[in-house]
């Protein structure tokens, strides 16, 4: 009998949070709006892509466009395909894609475009599928730009230790241009360590790599969490500003490092620039104006000089 | 089957000290493991001379401590044939509420008591919906894996806390008489764990619900109380971990933890707990966590391949358990 009643209970507790799911939902289109919906679908929920959604809804009120993002809960290729069908099914006109995979999204892409949806994909690519075009950082080129700036600030010779978060193909690509400027230089890369995207491995591994390369001279990180981890250990030992430190993204330690030289540099990818640039680059497309096949955003890079007007400097680039 | 009523293994008549002792070590369950992680040591420093030195082994031990004591939470619970797959999320979400509290401009004490009172209490619930409500520990732990990390991107919409009162960085970066504190926080919670086991009513109760749950509870006593707090205890190390990663880090780190609840779950196994519960040791989960600490910290010194390094990581895992089931069928 009680246990009769605990299960109505808990039915009705299910069918309530059902119920109330909407609400939870922002940001629904009004009906009778002749705008065109553009819909952003991220990897995940990230703050990477915090300054893409923002570039991506100042556009959208620049032009006139309904702006609306929808983001997988987590990295999953079949999550990422499950939000694409149910825009296919609700009839948007745009979707500016972070590709959580390049097959994987084949199927689905080419579903949306035979819909009449106009498919793009900015920071991620899917080159496999038939998006009208990509907007976002060419990961080998930017690897090559780090390097070389590393290197330099090396005077051209020293040993340097590479930490990357996750052996991710974009990531791998940033490593590989990394590695050509290496070979271009005299500086010697003396390892490579995989920290898995965890903060506290990633110090594991610094202290390690410490011990074991006590000549090193600087360490690069590929990943957002790389130079933040390696500047918390030489903090620790004292030994700040001795090392170079450098590494992608402006991790809001990252940032701290940088103000306190113990981080020399970051490389930040121009977010706001790629949200924007998607509006831009899908009404060209839904007006029939060609658009090139790849687009470079680039990266800008972060010292102690313009640690605090980067930001308004990307924004002024497409504003 | 698994020892219900343990008794603390007497050397019998043996006439001298030296064979006591060496009889002893033997017939101890921790012993081929241990002799697995010395062995282990040794083959490092030969390899690389830069394991033994006095600042390695201090930051060793300390990357140990962190694994360490969430998995002896993890292990009470596997003691009574249970699971808890949420450690690995509530280490994130006690460490965020512990930073929030700080950003919020609470001292650290009143700070550290909300970190470890998130832990506990949803370790609680963990054990209330075990216990009370009946479900499987597997699935109540996997939902609140995702809870626990989803509140966490509510709270903070995947941005770290950095705002954290610096009076705790010492808890994480401090040392006494040049062992770190995290080290001798792990120690001190051992201690307590291994009494409160060993030694309490209450502990030998947990040993006995996973030796047969069945019996435990028709000798009378309160089965489910006992399981539902042996949840709030593994989220109570959870948040220690929690904390001390707050501490150690100068921040609050949403992705603190993720993927920890195995480590955990390897440490304790690893060191010879059953996971059909009823049979293990503090001991033996500490040197699991070791043995899996000292091998990710030798693999850099050795300078193993960056690629090869997981799936090491992985058969060593299984070698451990290998020799452990060896050894303990020559003894039993």
């Amino acid at each position: 009998m009680k246990n009769k009643k605990l299960f109505t209970v808990l039915v009705l507790a299910l069918a309530a949070v059902c119920l109330s799911t909407p609400l939870f939902a922002g940001g629904a289109q009004e009906a009778g709006d002749s705008r065109p919906t553009f819909v952003m679908v991220p990897k995940l929920v990230h703050p990477f892509y915090e300054p893409c959604i923002e570039g991506f809804k100042d556009a959208g009120l620049k032009y006139g466009v309904n702006i609306e993002v929808e983001s997988p809960p987590k990295f999953d290729i079949a999550l990422q395909v499950k939000v694409i069908e149910d825009l296919i099914a609700r009839g948007v006109d745009g979707i500016a894609i972070s590709a959580v995979d390049n097959k994987g999204l084949v199927a689905v892409v080419n579903e949306a475009i035979a819909a009449g949806i106009t498919v793009i994909c900015f920071d991620a690519d899917a080159p496999a599928t038939n998006r009208a075009c990509y907007i976002g950082t060419v990961n080998e080129a930017a690897g090559y730009t780090a390097g070389e700036y590393m290197f330099n600030l090396m005077g051209n010779k020293g040993n340097v230790a590479i930490l990357q978060g996750g052996l991710a193909p974009n990531l791998n690509a940033r490593q590989d241009g990394f590695r050509a400027a290496a070979a271009k230089s005299g500086v010697k890369i003396v390892a490579f360590e995989d920290f898995q995207a965890d903060f506290a491995m990633g110090v594991n591994k610094t202290e390690a790599l410490l011990e074991t390369y006590p000549d090193l001279n600087a360490i690069f990180g590929v990943s957002a969490y790389g130079a933040p981890t390696a500047a918390t250990v030489l903090k620790e030992q004292g030994k700040s500003g001795k090392v170079v430190i450098g590494g992608f993204d402006d991790l809001a330690e990252t940032i701290t490092g940088i103000n306190d030289g113990s981080v020399q540099f970051c490389l930040v990818q121009k977010a706001y620039k790629m949200g924007w640039l998607s509006v831009e680059k899908l009404l060209d497309l839904r007006a029939g104006r060609m658009v090139p096949d790849i687009i470079d955003t680039g990266i800008i890079i972060v010292t102690k000089d313009n640690v605090d007007s980067y930001m308004g400097q990307v924004k002024s680039e497409v504003q | 089957m698994a020892d219900l009523i343990e008794i603390e293994e007497k050397p019998i008549q043996s006439k001298t000290t030296r064979s006591n002792i060496f009889y002893h070590l033997i017939k101890k369950k921790e012993s081929a493991i241990f002799l697995a992680l010395l062995g282990i040591m040794v083959i490092i420093t030969l390899i690389a001379p830069q394991f033994a030195t006095i600042g390695n082994i201090y930051r060793v031990t300390r990357q140990i401590s962190f694994v360490a004591i969430a998995a002896l939470g993890v292990f009470t619970v596997i003691l009574t044939s249970g699971i808890d797959l949420s450690v690995g999320s509530l280490i994130g979400l006690s460490g965020i509420t512990c930073g929030v509290a700080m950003a919020w401009g609470l001292g650290p004490i009143p700070a550290v008591l909300i970190g470890m009172g998130t832990g506990f209490g949803v370790g609680l619930i963990n054990g209330f919906l075990v216990s009370y409500v009946g479900i499987t520990p597997f699935i109540v732990t996997l939902g609140m894996l995702s809870m626990a990390r989803g509140t966490i991107w509510i709270i903070t919409k995947g941005w770290p806390i950095e705002n954290i009162d610096k009076r705790i960085l010492v808890i994480g970066q401090g040392d006494f008489l040049g062992i770190p504190l995290p080290v001798i926080i792990m120690i001190v919670v051992s201690i307590i764990m291994h009494y409160f086991l060993r030694s309490t009513v209450f502990g030998r109760r947990v040993y006995a619900i996973g030796g047969n749950e069945e019996a435990t509870r028709l000798s009378g006593i309160n089965v489910k109380k006992i399981k539902c707090l042996v949840y709030g205890i593994s989220g109570l190390l959870a948040s220690i971990t929690g904390i001390i990663l707050v501490a150690r880090f100068n921040s609050a780190q949403t992705s603190s933890g993720e993927g920890w609840e195995l480590d955990a779950i390897a440490a304790a196994v690893i060191g010879g707990t059953s996971l059909m519960g009823g049979a293990g040791s503090v001991v033996g989960v500490l040197i699991g966590a070791a043995i899996m600490g000292v091998i990710r910290n030798g693999l850099v010194l050795m300078r193993v391949s960056a690629y090869w390094q997981t799936a090491i990581m992985g058969f060593i895992i299984i070698l451990a358990a290998v020799i452990d089931r060896i050894k303990n069928r020559q003894v039993s």
